[in-house]
């Protein structure tokens, strides 16, 4: 399409094959810029192992013959670079300079490698580089999730000393390395950007530049609604269902939640109260763990439901079945896609008072907010939102619908000119190596 | 060869030999003083010299043999010798004075054809008659009394053996490990007292005879049996093996005597010579009386090292225990252990080996070991006695020891007594040193102490050492797109780990432009080699073109840096140890600041360290100027750190890069500083190019932490800073 800009969305997963709120925020964008005029997009996501057909790292899918599924092969766990470059110089670089992107938006550092924002800057030297962080792992190699190892505790900064405290076993001096081979590689593209201010905020307070830095939310696709309860909305009957949905791990405090719904006294439970727990992966996770959410459940017994993995197709319907949407994540999240997916839904958010959430929730406007890792707290969140009339609707009402797809497509396609406006005026400039003039 | 003379040549004129290039013997038919002589060469006025004489007068009347030295460039020969007329109860002048002006020397040419030694004895004997015995041992025992050569000792041999009378029989012979000889047998006459011995055998050689002597039942009256050792008359000498002894000839004071070798001799091997003369050896009560020095050189032989632990079986309560002996080239070697001597039996410790003994009770460094007691109570011999200290542990440096097969602990005991236990020494490196120490010395001063006295001269050592062997050196390289001729060039250093080197070639070669820098790898040859596809595929990745610099005998970072710099063709070179981040635009401006700063400056960034603290110009301590953060431009400072830092690679090379007794990359990296600014270099500080610092990959160890503070201490001055100039 002659005049038309070309953008190449890179993701570290493939929606359909890692329904995660990353993969589905940048798979929708890539959706949504093909919708806008005089715009083209390729939409590549990465899968884990080897590639099906031989002798390429490359595949597609049947559901979505437009998308490009990469096997890059693992990443080295600790600099989160690849350990397998032939994928990238042999298959995906061709692509992509087939395409001749006018510019490449990477999602999340995972996948290719961080490695490889450098490695495109001098394969593609004309596009614009704009590179989304989804969350911490550029920042904290315990999984990103800005929590200490051993205690889970809440950690604000992660120094090399630090890192070393969370994990002995690794010398301070390769997290230095580790931290200074992140900000150098990310260093190289031309914007950052973050979907929540708390994010954005956590890379700036770690010396990323504030001027190539901004904040552009997801967006979310706006399907069918949940309608609320019959007699919810008018008061007629009891906001009385709590909804979690996510993964059973230790970080999004499905723990914590099960012990708040266990302690609440038989008096402050009215009758038909239920906790849905949707969600998986309980048994990937220590045996600790694991016991210990069994306990919690035997504990609340017929209080709460379970309901295990659901599709994203299904999250309407087990929307419709709850009043409440409970987001008590021990960790700080950064723009949590249950949360967006509730106020789509017309659903308020109890979530724990920290971080994206915390950014996206507004305490006593559209939802509750706790404090984190406290059950007791927790509990008496849900007793106010069991018996306090006229709650729910106030709070509903005041919900902030998330952003639809079309108009973040629309913000980052505006992003993208600024950027590429940007690169010419920087071009006048002669860029360099920082050593190009010292050797 | 030489004709023998006539009777009528000599009757004229003195007939001479060369016995060797300084010594001539002369034989002449007048009457002249005996004695050392004092003589002029050549005539009345030529140069002086000490002639020894020993005459005769017999039927065919008065004649004479001298001994006499010719000096070096003695003009036209030894045509003529004057000599002092005889003098009846007149004392011949001292060697060296003038002839007094009223005595007139009598001149006595010298026949211009020489003739060979056996000419002039055969004259002389058959001249001398019966008195040529007298004067064959006279020489004989003069000819000892010079500078020693091969064909003096052959002429002494033959003039003592025409001299000597048979005294008795060499029964046994033997030669010591350390290439003395045991003699024993029997003699009618020996000295009691050390004397000189003629040993016969293919190359008769000089020797000092000491001998006990006692009583034996099966010899008869004025026999005695002896036992003693023949010691070389000086440390060049060297004695014949004992089976190629063929007798002994000793001077005494009757003149010599010669000790045949019995026909069924015993011969002794050496490492049963000690305890061949300890058997000999009679109680003292039966001795008769003789010399202490005699008696305390047989009592030395008699408990010689042979190999054997005869430290385990004294009676007396003395325990000795070797924790750790380490060696290492060029560094002595060091020892821990205990000994354990409540009744103070031990006069002297030494360690010995491979020709070489060290003392160590007046070098160790004594360490509580309360666990020695305590570990002997068990041991009747101890029997509950204990020292009046816990200071049973030592270490010791016994410096220019190895390796030998002999090498043992001697304990020289108060009665003059000496037992030996066998030291097994291991090959080691620094590292086993450290460990040695960290094990020894728990207590910090005392660790001080014993670093200063101990490790560090062994240090030194090992450092001296290896500079001239072991040195790490560059195997070969591979260049992936390396620009040799690029004049300005960064060198990575690496240790055997190289799992973070494809992250800092990213990380180095990460940037805005097209230009990359130009990188040395410098790692050990092997991991490099395993990895080299691998790094080779991540440096292509990163855009980052790199030359590969295999390093043999290289243990760490430094060691590379070491070897590959020299090959090197640029005019600057950027150091950067694997435990510095690399950060180009950092390294871009120490870059910049060299160029600005001239050919004749070192460039070193602000070490960041992980743990938050700063080194400022890579210099600890004294360096640290007050406000480090927030200086800018260049500084010039007294002392630089080169650990990581921007400098000519010429000067890198002329300051022997970061070899030296030096261990954690700090000390190293100051070293080489200080050795940079003695070459005239000038130390720059740049504050605001920041660096970040780990430990490095391996941990220095506390030993040597406080070895290269102390032997920094040695070396480091005051330090001062002052702005250059504005950057």
């Amino acid at each position: 399409m002659p005049g038309s800009l070309r953008v190449a969305v890179l993701s570290h997963g493939h929606p359909r094959l890692s329904p995660g709120g990353a993969e589905i925020a940048s798979h929708g964008l890539a959706r949504a810029l093909r919708t806008l005029p005089r715009v083209e997009s390729l939409f590549v996501g990465c899968a884990p192992g080897p590639g099906p057909h031989a002798g390429s790292a490359l595949s597609g899918l049947a559901d979505d013959p437009g998308d490009v599924v990469f096997h890059p092969g693992p990443l080295d766990g600790l600099f989160l670079t690849a350990t397998d470059r032939d994928p990238v110089e042999d298959d995906l670089l061709p692509v992509l300079a087939a395409f001749r992107p006018d510019v490449v938006h990477l999602h999340h550092g995972l996948g290719f490698g961080i490695d490889l924002v450098p490695r495109l800057r001098r394969a593609l030297p004309d596009a614009a580089l704009v590179v989304t962080l989804h969350e911490y792992v550029a920042l904290c190699h315990q999984q990103g999730q800005m929590v200490k190892a051993a205690s889970l505790d809440l950690c604000d900064t992660a120094t090399p000393a630090a890192c070393h405290g969370c994990f002995p076993s690794i010398p301070a001096g390769r997290f230095a390395l580790r931290a200074a081979l992140v900000g150098a590689t990310l260093g190289t593209a031309d914007h950052l950007l973050a979907p929540s201010r708390f994010l954005a905020d956590r890379f700036l307070a770690h010396g990323f530049a504030a001027d190539r830095f901004s904040v552009l939310p997801n967006g979310l696709s706006a399907g069918p609604t949940a309608p609320a309860r019959e007699g919810v909305a008018t008061g007629a009957t009891r906001p009385v269902r709590f909804g979690f949905f996510g993964q059973i791990n230790p970080y999004k405090g499905v723990d914590v939640l099960l012990d708040a719904v266990a302690r609440i006294p038989d008096a402050d439970w009215p009758a038909g109260a239920e906790l849905l727990v949707a969600g998986c992966h309980l048994e990937k996770h220590p045996p600790a763990f694991q016991a210990k959410v069994q306990a919690l459940l035997a504990a609340a017994g017929p209080r709460v439901r379970l309901h295990g993995a659901y599709a994203n197709a299904d999250l309407p319907g087990l929307m419709a079945t709850v009043d409440w949407v409970v987001v008590p994540s021990i960790w700080w999240e950064n723009a949590p896609l249950v949360i967006e997916e509730a106020f789509l839904h017309g659903r308020p958010v109890i979530a724990s008072g920290i971080g994206g959430m915390a950014e996206r929730v507004r305490d006593g406007v559209d939802g509750l907010l706790v404090r984190p890792r406290d059950p007791a707290a927790l509990a008496d969140a849900l007793v106010r939102a069991l018996s306090t009339d006229g709650l729910w609707p106030r709070l509903a009402a005041n919900i902030r619908p998330p952003v639809p797809l079309e108009e973040a497509a629309a913000r980052h396609l505006e992003l993208y000119r600024s950027v590429i406006a940007r690169r010419a005026g920087d071009a006048l400039a002669a860029t360099a190596h920082p050593l190009a003039d010292a050797v | 060869m030489p004709s023998d003379p006539t009777e009528s040549e000599i009757a004229r004129r003195l007939v001479a030999a060369l016995v060797d290039r300084r010594l001539v013997l002369a034989i002449g038919r007048a009457a002249v003083p005996a004695g050392r002589v004092p003589v002029r060469l050549g005539g009345v006025d030529g140069p002086a010299a000490t002639a020894i004489v020993a005459g005769w007068t017999g039927e065919a009347g008065p004649g004479a043999l001298l001994l006499i030295p010719v000096p070096r460039g003695l003009r036209g020969g030894l045509t003529a010798v004057a000599v002092p007329p005889p003098t009846p109860n007149a004392v011949p002048p001292h060697a060296g004075e003038p002839v007094p002006s009223d005595i007139t020397p009598v001149l006595h040419p010298v026949q211009p054809k020489a003739v060979a030694v056996e000419a002039v004895l055969k004259l002389a004997a058959a001249a001398a008659g019966p008195a040529f015995l007298a004067v064959a041992g006279a020489l004989a025992s003069a000819l000892l009394t010079l500078e020693a050569t091969a064909e003096r000792t052959r002429l002494a041999a033959v003039l003592a053996h025409a001299a000597a009378r048979p005294s008795g029989l060499v029964e046994a012979v033997g030669r010591f490990a350390e290439g003395d000889l045991l003699v024993s047998g029997w003699a009618g006459d020996l000295p009691a007292d050390a004397g000189p011995v003629l040993v016969l055998g293919p190359e008769p050689a000089r020797g000092h005879l000491a001998a006990l002597r006692f009583p034996r039942p099966d010899l008869g009256d004025g026999r005695r049996a002896f036992a003693g050792v023949v010691a070389p008359s000086d440390p060049a000498a060297v004695l014949p093996p004992a089976e190629a002894v063929t007798g002994v000839l000793v001077e005494t004071a009757a003149g010599w005597s010669a000790l045949d070798l019995y026909a069924d001799r015993r011969l002794v091997p050496p490492d049963a010579c000690p305890g061949h003369l300890a058997a000999l050896r009679p109680p003292a009560s039966v001795l008769p009386a003789a010399p202490e020095p005699v008696r305390r050189q047989i009592a030395e032989a008699a408990c010689r090292f042979t190999g054997a632990d005869t430290l385990a079986g004294l009676a007396a309560p003395v325990r000795l225990g070797l924790d750790r002996a380490v060696h290492v080239p060029g560094g002595g070697v060091m020892l821990a252990g205990w000994l354990f001597d409540p009744e103070a039996r031990v006069a002297a410790v030494e360690a010995a080996g491979g020709g070489t003994a060290v003392r160590l009770d007046d070098r160790w460094t004594r360490i509580a070991r309360p666990d020695v007691p305590e570990g002997l109570a068990a041991d009747p011999a101890i029997a509950g006695r204990r020292e009046p200290d816990p200071f049973a542990g030592f270490l010791v440096h016994a410096p220019g020891l190895g390796p030998a097969p002999d090498l043992r602990l001697t304990l020289r005991l108060a009665d003059g007594e000496a037992v030996h236990r066998p030291v097994a020494v291991e090959a080691g490196t620094r590292a086993d040193l450290f460990a040695l120490l960290d094990v020894a010395c728990p207590i910090p001063a005392v660790a001080a102490g014993a670093v200063e006295r101990h490790l560090l001269p062994a240090l030194e050592g090992l450092a001296r050492a290896l500079a001239g062997t072991a040195a790490p050196r560059l195997q070969s390289t591979r260049d992936l797109g390396f620009d040799a001729a690029a004049r300005s060039v960064i060198v990575l250093g690496c240790g055997p780990d190289l799992a973070d080197l494809p992250a800092r070639l990213a990380l180095l070669a990460a940037g805005t432009g097209r230009d990359r820098p130009a990188v040395v790898v410098a790692a050990p040859s092997r991991p490099l080699a395993a990895l080299e596809p691998e790094i080779a595929r991540a440096a292509a990745y990163a855009g980052c073109p790199v030359r590969l610099a295999f390093c043999a005998d290289a243990a760490d970072a430094l060691d590379c840096l070491d070897a590959a710099v020299p090959a090197l063709q640029a005019d600057w070179i950027a150091l950067l140890p694997d435990h510095v981040v690399p950060d180009a635009d950092a390294l871009a401006r120490l870059f910049r600041a060299a160029r600005a700063g001239g050919p004749d400056c070192v460039v070193a960034p602000t070490l960041l360290h992980a743990d938050g603290t700063l080194r400022a110009a890579g210099a600890g301590r004294p360096g640290r100027p007050p406000e480090p953060a927030g200086r800018q431009g260049r500084v010039a400072v007294p002392r630089v750190s080169a650990e990581a830092c921007v400098l000519p690679r010429a000067a890198f090379v002329r300051a022997g890069g970061f070899r030296g007794p030096f261990t954690g990359p700090a000390a190293r990296g100051e070293d080489l500083g200080r050795r940079l600014m003695a070459l005239g270099l000038r130390g720059l500080w740049l504050p605001d190019a920041v660096l970040l610092a780990a430990d490095p990959p391996e941990a220095v160890p506390r030993i040597a932490r406080l070895a290269d503070r102390l032997l920094a201490r040695r070396t480091a001055g005051a330090t001062e800073c002052r702005p250059e100039r504005a950057a």
